[in-house]
Parts: C-alpha cells; structure tokens; sequence
C-alpha cells in the first residue's frame, strides 16, 4: 500500500537485479497478434529457507501468488508441484545449480525459484525466472521488506515475468474501481485487480456512480447524487478527500481523462440535451464537442489522446462514433446492431470495446477503430456489460449477472479465460481497471 | 294513540334519513395523505350537513384527488425513447390543467428508464424523457420557471420486476411536488 512508498521507492532501487544471462531477448516468446494463445507451462516449487527463523507462510503464499498472477494473465499453465521432480535438497537456485532436464521431462517451459529470508519483521526474497529449454536464466530479483510485503513482492515479480515473456510489464500491481451495493446503497469500491484488498471508499448513502481512474492512479472521478443532484466528484485516493469537480445544472456524468491526465470529457446537458464537453482537470469547460439534438454520452479516448469514442443516438438508436478531438470528423463506427454503448478504447489502440444488445442480451464486443466487422467476446445467455481494459491491453473486466447477481470478471482480449474477481453479497458493477500505479 | 304512533314513526324515518347521511360521511376511508373529514359523525347529531358543508367537504375530497392523481399519474416512454406518446399527451394535459389550477406550484420532474440497458446512457436517456415533459408542459403554457428536471436513469424503479409489464412502468416521467 501506500505507505511504503518513500520505503519502497529506496528498496526497490536497491534491488539488485540478480546476473542475467541473456542481453537482448532474441526470442519473441509470445506475440500478441497471434490468433491462437497457447498456453506456456510454468513450474513454480517452494522457496527455500536461506535464513532466519520466520517467514514460512509468507514464503509459501508468496510463490503461490506469483503461480496464481501467471495464471490469471492466460498465457501460463501451472504444473502440479506434486509431479515435481528435482530433489529440492540437492538443487541450488542458481541456473548451475539447477538439474533443468527435470524439469523438461515433465513439460515446463518455464521454472520460478527463490529463497527466501526473515528477521521478526523484516523479509527478503530472492527469485529468479528460468527458461528450461534453454536452461538460461531471464531474469532475477531480491527484494527486501517487512514481512507484509509479500504480497506486493509476488506482484512486482510476476510483472517481471511478464515483462520477459511479452516484452511489456503485467498488471499485477493495478487496481478496480467500481461499485457496490452491499450496503444497500450504491457506493464506490477500490481493490486489487484479482479482487483482493477490498476496500470501500466512500459512504454517501446516496447513488454514487460510474468511478473512473486517472491515468496517474492517484484519484477517480465518479457521479454522485450526494448533493441532491447529479454532479461530478475527484476522490483522492491518499487522503479520502472529495472535491466537486463539475456541478452544471441537469447531468454532470460519464467522465472520461485525457491519457496526459489534463483533461476530461464529460456529458452535461446544461444547454438543453447532453452533450460531451472538454474540461480542464480542475472542472472549468474549455470547449463544447457535439452539437447535435438527442444524446451524446459515455466517451473514451484513444491512447494518443487524438481522438474519442463515444455512444450518439443521432442515427435513432445509441451508436459508438469516432471523433478527432482537433478537427472534428465525427464518423459512426458500429453498423451491427440496434443498441451499442458503454465504448472503451484499448491501451493498445487497435481495439475498441463495447456492450451490443442481441437478442435482448447484452454482450461485450470488440471492433477496430477502422470498423469492419465486430467480433463478439461474450456468448453467455446473460447480460455482460461495462468493459473495461488492463493496461496492456490484453485482458477486460466487465460485469455480468451470469451467476446470479452482477459480480465483476475478468477475461482475456479474446474472450477468453474468464474468471470471476468479485464475491460480496448483493450488486457489483461499473468496473474501471487502473493504470500501472508503480511505473 | 295512532297519532303517536305516527309521530314516532316520523321520527325514526327522519333519524333514519339523518344516521345514513351520517354514516356514509362517517364511512369514507381516511388516508394519511388526505385531509380529515370537516365532519365527525358524533359531533352533529340527527340533521346531518348542511348543504353548503357537504359540498365544502366534496371540494376539499375532490382538490386531494386531482393532487393525488396529479403525483401519481406517470407519463410513460416506449423502450429507448423520449418522444411523448398519445397517451402520455392525455396524461399531460391534465397535469398542465392542474398546474393552471394551482398556479403557485413548482414542480421538480423526475425521468427514470427501465433497468435494461447501460447505465451511464439511461441516465442521459431520462433526463431527454423529463425534458420531453418539460417542453411539452412548456407549450401548454406552464411558466419553465415552474419545473425542475432531474434525470434518475434506472437507479430508482417503482417496480422491481424483470418483466415488459414492470418495465413498461418504470419508463416514466415522474412528477414531485416542489
């Protein structure tokens, strides 16, 4: 959390990056276009004791949650430790010290091993990634903490992990915002992006909606009717203060941040209908963007911040149009479909998410900025709504009353690899995944 | 004695007369939101109202009535839309009707969408239904500076159901009386 910031800031650059064989990465391990995603097997036994006295069930919950982060990505298949081979009494954590032919015979492309140590409150570890094939060392690191830190250690090294295999770090260490119900009015909630750590950050009694995060992760902006009327509030994460941001007569709603963090859009429909409006960070308009009669709502910007998605009923029914933020240019891009709303434009680029209702259904499709012919990601015969990406672009989280009451999921670009994140009792919604908080 | 006789049976008809004008003032449901009866039945004895009290208490029974009708009469939406329907004119005529009759009257309307649909767009699709009532109101001739508008999106159904029946009510513009 944030409290080890400043502690963090000095140990993580203390960190010492454990010899690494390889210079460049000559491999491409996983290419991201590629239709099909196979699956790397990963082996990941138990860190060894290289110290102290304590620390053993931090030791086992930490390697345990840097399996659990590689699985969640889609990429990793985990290897049953029970079929485990090399005699852990024997073997070292050095790539010499490692015996990698048992490891190919029982399929693992891939080997996580580190020790570990802890002092009363302090804890270290060390871990390194192995290609098996290779028997080449990836990429290694310790890092030292106190012993509640494991948490944040399996994260940063999954990242790692992910970093050698995909070219990009993961996502281990970014957050959901959305909201809840459980307390029988609609708050906003913060947790982990595998939906740990839940944290409820405000308790207006009210309906407050639609959290956004900010591209530096340090607040959300969200609609609350706490005041009687529906406005736009800035949540600082650090302190818990609230700001009000926008408070136009009629809405003030679907905020969305420039990737620079400077601007907003927003829908107000205080000049008669809603429209999309460009606001500083502090709430004042800079300029008005659509003028037509009927509604313009919900917008996203494209990662160069050049252009926004947005959801226009001016062809009769909600649409997702594209326009240039400099010159206007406002083209339709769904054709499929009589309902099609809540965009959200990949980090990536190349994709725009959204929500088509079929069927009376709602389903989460996916089109190319371009156009062209969408494809669908969820087929469930439920409602599966609000989309959001990761920060590499290659996972969504979205909410779905598949199993009942809306809970939060998550699954791949592809559709993919759903898991469900969120358990509590009565209503999650309206997910936003953070930035990367620890660039 | 048939004199007497028929005296008494005057008077047992006259009481009679009386007790039932009584009892059918007496007997109208008192509902916390109207105003009580000018009238109890104990307080008057045998002769019952006079004319002018009775059509006194017809009028207050009767302003409750349209009040009531005025707050709970919904002006309601076809899936996705915002226009005012025929039947939804009907519904605002009288609504502007009343609103002419109680000229010091402020008026917030509420738009509210069923619960299909996202969010964020049925927040903006109900605030296109209040104002839809609004204008309409508008060219009836109510002063804009009378009405408020505010849009609830699918946040606040007066039918929970998941069925067209329940979503058809909840598609409305909603009055609420300032």
């Amino acid at each position: 959390m944030r409290r080890h910031s400043l502690v963090w800031a000095i140990l993580v650059l203390l960190a010492v990056g454990l010899t690494a064989a390889s210079p460049a990465l000559a491999r491409v391990y996983i290419d991201i276009n590629a239709p099909y995603a196979r699956q790397f097997p990963v082996a990941a036994p138990e860190l060894k004791r290289l110290g102290g006295q304590g620390g053993a069930e931090e030791a086992r919950q930490l390697i345990g949650l840097v399996a659990a982060d590689l699985d969640f990505s889609g990429l990793f298949r985990i290897l049953d430790p029970k079929g485990y081979l090399e005699d852990q009494a024997k073997s070292g954590l050095t790539a010499a010290e490692t015996n990698f032919q048992a490891w190919t015979m029982i399929g693992a492309e891939f080997l996580v091993k580190g020790g570990f140590t802890s002092d009363g409150p302090t804890f270290s570890c060390e871990l390194r990634f192995f290609d098996v094939r290779l028997g080449q060392l990836l990429v290694g690191k310790r890092y030292s903490g106190l012993v509640a830190d494991w948490r944040l250690m399996a994260h940063k090294f999954a990242d790692e992990i992910m970093h050698q295999v995909t070219g990009e770090a993961g996502v281990f260490q970014t957050r959901l915002a959305f909201v809840g119900n459980d307390t029988g009015h609609k708050e906003i909630y913060v947790s982990d992006f595998d939906g740990h750590g839940l944290r409820q950050l405000t308790n207006f009694r009210s309906i407050s909606l639609d959290p956004t995060w900010a591209p530096d992760g340090r607040s959300l902006a969200f609609t609350s009717y706490k005041d009687g009327q529906p406005f736009l509030y800035r949540l600082d994460l650090a302190t818990g203060g609230v700001q009000r941001l926008s408070s136009y007569k009629g809405l003030n709603i679907t905020p969305a941040f420039s990737p620079d963090g400077d601007k907003i859009v927003v829908a107000l429909s205080k000049d008669g209908d809603p429209e999309l409006y460009m606001l500083s960070r502090s709430g004042q308009i800079i300029r008005r963007l659509t003028e037509t009669p009927g509604i313009d709502v919900s917008a996203t910007f494209s990662p160069d911040g050049s252009k926004i998605a947005f959801v226009s009923n001016r062809h009769g029914g909600p649409q997702i149009f594209i326009m240039d933020l400099a010159g206007g240019n406002i083209r339709r891009l769904t054709y499929e479909g009589n309902y099609n709303t809540s965009p959200c434009w990949s980090p990536r680029g190349d994709r725009i998410a959204y929500v088509s209702m079929v069927n009376g259904l709602f389903n989460i499709h996916t089109i190319t900025p371009e156009g062209g012919k969408p494809q669908q990601l969820t087929l469930d015969q439920a409602d599966n709504e609000n989309p959001s990406w990761s920060a590499d672009g290659r996972m969504i989280v979205f909410s779905s009353n598949r199993e009942g009451s809306n809970a939060l999921y998550v699954m791949t670009a592809n559709g993919g690899h759903v898991k469900r994140i969120t358990r509590s009792k009565g209503k999650q919604t309206s997910p936003s995944w953070s930035g990367r908080l620890w660039d | 004695m048939s004199r007497k006789f028929f005296i008494g049976l005057l008077v047992i008809v006259f009481a009679l007369a009386g007790l039932s004008l009584l009892t059918g003032c007496a007997k109208k449901e008192v509902r916390t939101d109207m105003p009580a009866p000018a009238v109890k039945a104990d307080e008057k004895g045998a002769a019952g109202l006079t004319e002018a009290q009775l059509r006194e208490q017809q009028l207050k029974e009767e302003l409750a009535r349209k009040r009531m009708m005025f707050l709970n009469e919904m002006v309601h939406f076809d899936f996705d839309k915002s226009n005012i329907r025929p039947d939804a004119a009907e519904v605002l005529k009288r609504k502007a009707a009343w609103l002419n009759e109680n000229p010091n009257v402020g008026v917030i309307i509420e738009g509210h969408c069923d619960e299909r649909g996202t969010d964020a767009y049925n927040l903006a699709l109900g605030q296109r239904r209040a104002e839809a009532a609004k204008k309409f109101l508008g060219a009836l001739g109510v002063a804009a500076t009378r009405m408020e508008t505010i849009s609830y999106g699918e946040e606040r159904p007066l039918d929970p159901g998941h069925s067209e029946t329940a979503w058809a009510k909840n598609r409305r513009a909603q009055f609420v009386i300032k």
